[in-house]
């Protein structure tokens, strides 16, 4: 799972089935030791409702409908999963890291 | 699966029902010789490992459900378990 900034939101009129209650939000994935962007900007599917702005992590590929199976939010629905392939699944509260990877790798 | 080092931990509360009570590490990726390669990645941890600990992760979705004992757990990366040692045949 990779951290990620929120920086945008996606709107779309007409989209494919299933996609249709679901926010689609624009992230910037980061790197977790230097929160540097690390890759292009993508959009992922919302299931814990993040706001802009907000570091998130979030999952890809299958893990994506995995984690849209059977959940519109806290409830358990029968909906299908949307056909996404990533899928912000949590806001960071907060990180700790050592204070240097190589002094604990020794 | 990956041998991989804990270097630090993150926390959330507002997360997908799937991670209730999770502990979530940072687990950086080592190579054969246990040199740091790779980009940190956020793990889930059932085996009670520590910042610093080497340990084992499986990188697979099916695999990791079963681990957690948990369907529903939209994750991959899972500590599959703590490594004492890791010997590398030197006589090939």
């Amino acid at each position: 799972m990779k951290q990620a900034k929120v920086i945008g939101r996606v709107f779309c009129s007409r989209q494919c089935c299933g996609m249709e209650s679901k926010t689609l939000l624009l992230i910037q994935p980061l790197d977790w030791e230097t929160d540097k962007p690390a890759g292009d900007p993508l959009v992922a599917g919302d299931t814990v409702g993040a706001g802009a702005g907000e570091t998130v992590f979030f999952v890809a590929s299958r893990e994506a409908i995995v984690a849209f199976e059977g959940w519109e939010g806290e409830t358990a629905v029968k909906a299908a999963p949307p056909p996404v392939d990533a899928a912000i699944v949590g806001i960071i509260d907060g990180k700790r890291l050592t204070a240097s990877v190589s002094e604990l790798l020794k | 699966m990956f041998v991989a080092k804990i270097i630090g931990n993150v926390w959330a509360t507002r997360k997908h029902p799937g991670l209730k009570n999770a502990t979530m590490l940072l687990a950086k990726p080592l190579d054969a010789e246990g040199k740091p390669v790779g980009e940190a990645q956020l793990v889930i941890d059932n085996q009670g490992a520590g910042v610093g600990d080497t340990v084992l992760i499986v990188d697979e979705g099916g695999s990791a459900r079963k681990i957690l004992k948990n369907s529903k757990a939209p994750v991959r990366t899972v500590v599959a378990g703590i490594v004492d040692k890791v010997h590398i045949d030197k006589r090939g």
